[in-house]
């Protein structure tokens, strides 16, 4: 039996990397991702609708919505029910609450696909698949299959622990130095954007996971690195011409915090990292490789991420920061949006890894899609996942122009995996 | 499965061209793809178009009586009454009231704050001189009457909806505070006679009290979460 929560006094502070989001969220940056699980069967609205219900319990900090304080965005349990809609053309647009009872997250169907879109100040990639997991577990318990949870899934009979609500950055700032990121600004693509501002074209590709890790191990690299230098080589080919020799390619990557810090949070605890690389003439594949790598040893350090952390949580610390109303606090974070973000980004690329389910559920499952969105400068959201051997790279974009994605899956297939690709031919619509 | 020889991709979709490299796909074997993504539904954005179609409205309508004010002047601005009533009717009716993710309780509030604006306005330049020179059956009757008005329908609502009391407690609390302005212009004699500004701020001051004794738990939550550092 599903749990229940006092909605009445379920409320939570925004956790340090969601305070951004909704003062600058717009039509062109909407900062809604796509977690998605493709069934084996067309997927029934009726009973997604109830096992979406069944989960509010458990999820306290997504069953929510977003209120305005005088100091300070905060979320309060929502008393109502999100509603299950058919899967809209445009994909990760801004959440129009009004349509859901003013929850921000989304659940959509079309054909075999079930999918989330949620709002970043909600919860990070890792956590919304965990709530997919969940909700896909509960929709066949529902449809009378006979389900195990080995353990990894989160159901209704379970109650929310305070450490699956808690805001992890705020848990683990100290006092042991603090270092902003690199504020060089990076090389954006420009070219002729969908007419609609909120229109995304979704190509993506899926290859055996086996294939992509052999490439990787073949230049000594991760699967993401691997990705990442591949994503950078397809951008400096494409726009070779058009990039300044001061503005590096840069990919942001998130990192999901958990794997260094223990962290049962269901909320945000993912930290961005760059990696940096100018384009001068003549530059390979190999001296991107090398670069990529560098980045990420770098980058991926524990003192140098909590040094980040540290610099985020005592900006949201500082004395003079609390206590500026939020009106105030909104123009300054757009100054602030507008200066960093997507400015300091060419792309962003994201891999959730490799997905696993219990051994119920596994075969009703075919594959998982996550789609990250584009933002106002970086027009490239790349989001990977991997299931049943299948890796899934689906790209989102906010321009016409797919020689990107053709010069990536090109050089995947002329590596020698055999790439699938499918799309939702945005240029031709809109 | 289509391929494309040139990207060397099989390609999954419903398509006679090729997703990266846009050419023409050989067309061989049965299989005719699949439709992996929904049709884009263009009234999605008629909505917007209205609020679009009403900037557009107002903003040459605001544009037309001032040129006209300017063109026949005769010492008398006029068109300040004119341009408040069509910046009231565009951004508070035809936007606010429309919002569909404003609380009505924030609407309300609103609405009361911005008629009286906009019959501030209309006594200050309804004289034949256009100067500001008598406020007073504003500020001692149509204020204090709206305030009272909108108050009295919020706590019905609050009445009515008690298990969303919560909602209404921010804006009912702030339109009862900003309601004993009319008592406070009162010491400014401003305000004459003052009956109506003292049950303003009569009805104002039980609606806090109440709150504060009838939901003093929810009040205070509440408040505690509204204003967090």
């Amino acid at each position: 039996m599903p749990r229940q929560v006092n909605k009445d006094t379920t409320w939570f502070k925004l956790d340090n990397a969601a305070k951004i989001y909704p003062a600058l969220k717009s039509a062109k940056n909407s900062f809604v991702y796509r977690v998605a699980c493709i069934l084996k069967e067309a997927v029934r609205p009726d009973v997604l609708q109830q096992a979406v219900i069944d989960l509010g319990p458990r999820f306290p900090s997504m069953f929510v919505r977003i209120k305005h304080g005088f100091f300070w965005y905060y979320l309060e349990a929502n008393p109502k029910t999100p509603i299950v809609r058919p899967e809209p053309a445009l994909v990760n647009q801004k959440i129009d609450t009004s349509v859901n009872n003013h929850f921000f997250f989304s659940v959509f169907y079309y054909q075999n696909r079930l999918s989330i879109e949620m709002f970043h100040s909600l919860c990070d990639g890792s956590s919304a698949l965990e709530f997919l997991k969940a909700l896909v577990f509960r929709y066949f318990e529902l449809r009378g299959h006979e389900m195990k949870n080995d353990g990894s899934i989160f159901t209704v009979d379970q109650w929310p622990t305070p450490e699956e609500t808690e805001d992890s950055f705020g848990k683990y700032a100290d006092k042991s130095g603090s270092k902003r990121e690199d504020r060089t600004p990076a090389f954006h693509i420009k070219a002729k954007k969908f007419v609609y501002s909120e229109s995304r074209g979704i190509i993506t590709g899926r290859l055996p996971a086996d294939v992509l890790q052999a490439l990787a191990k073949k230049h000594d690299i991760t699967v993401t690195q691997y990705l990442v230098a591949l994503l950078t080589y397809s951008i400096y080919e494409s726009y070779q011409g058009q990039i300044p020799p001061k503005r590096p390619i840069k990919i942001a990557v998130p990192v999901n915090m958990r794997r260094f810090l223990k962290s049962s949070s269901l909320r945000n605890f993912t930290f961005y990292i760059h990696t940096t690389i100018f384009a001068k003439p003549g530059l390979t594949f190999e001296d991107i490789v090398a670069k990529v790598r560098h980045d990420f040893d770098e980058e991926i350090k524990l003192e140098k991420l909590q040094a980040s952390i540290n610099a985020n949580v005592l900006a949201e610390k500082n004395f003079a920061v609390r206590i500026m109303p939020l009106f105030i606090k909104k123009v300054a974070l757009m100054i602030i949006g507008s200066r960093l973000g997507s400015r300091l980004e060419t792309g962003t690329i994201s891999n959730v890894g490799v997905i696993k389910l219990p051994a119920d559920l596994t075969p009703l499952v075919d594959s998982f899609e996550f789609n990250l969105t584009t933002a106002a400068n970086s027009v490239h959201g790349i989001g990977v996942g991997t299931f049943n051997n299948v890796t899934t790279i689906s790209f989102l974009r906010s321009i016409y122009d797919t020689s990107v994605e053709r010069r990536f899956f090109k050089a995947l297939a002329a590596s020698g995996a055999e790439v699938t690709i499918d799309s939702n031919f945005w240029e031709e619509k809109a | 499965m289509k391929y494309c020889p040139d990207c060397h991709v099989k390609v999954a979709t419903r398509t006679e061209r090729c997703p990266l490299c846009h050419r023409l796909l050989p067309t061989e074997g049965e299989d005719k793809g699949v439709i992996s993504y929904p049709e884009f539904d263009y009234k999605a954005g008629r909505r917007k178009l209205i609020l679009k179609l009403e900037a557009t409205l107002a903003l040459t309508g605001i544009f037309s009586v001032a040129l006209i004010n300017f063109l026949t002047f005769a010492g008398h601005l006029w068109s300040v009454v004119a341009i408040a009533a069509i910046l009231y009717a565009w951004i508070v009716v035809g936007w606010l009231s429309f919002k569909r993710n404003a609380h009505i309780s924030l609407k309300l509030m609103v609405h009361a704050i911005t008629i009286t604006g906009l019959l501030l306005i209309i006594e200050a330049f309804a004289t034949a001189s256009g100067m500001i020179t008598n406020l007073s059956w504003t500020l001692s009757f149509a204020m204090p009457s709206i305030f009272i008005g909108f108050i009295i329908i919020i706590n019905i609502l609050m009445l009515i909806k008690r298990q969303q009391l919560r909602d209404y407690l921010i804006s009912q609390l702030s339109l009862s505070v900003i309601a004993f302005t009319p008592l406070i212009l009162v010491f400014f004699d401003l305000v004459d006679p003052i009956y109506m500004s003292i049950a303003a701020a009569g009805l104002s001051f039980a609606t806090i009290i109440g709150l504060f004794i009838m939901g003093r738990r929810i009040v205070i939550s509440e408040l505690g979460r509204k204003f967090h550092l």
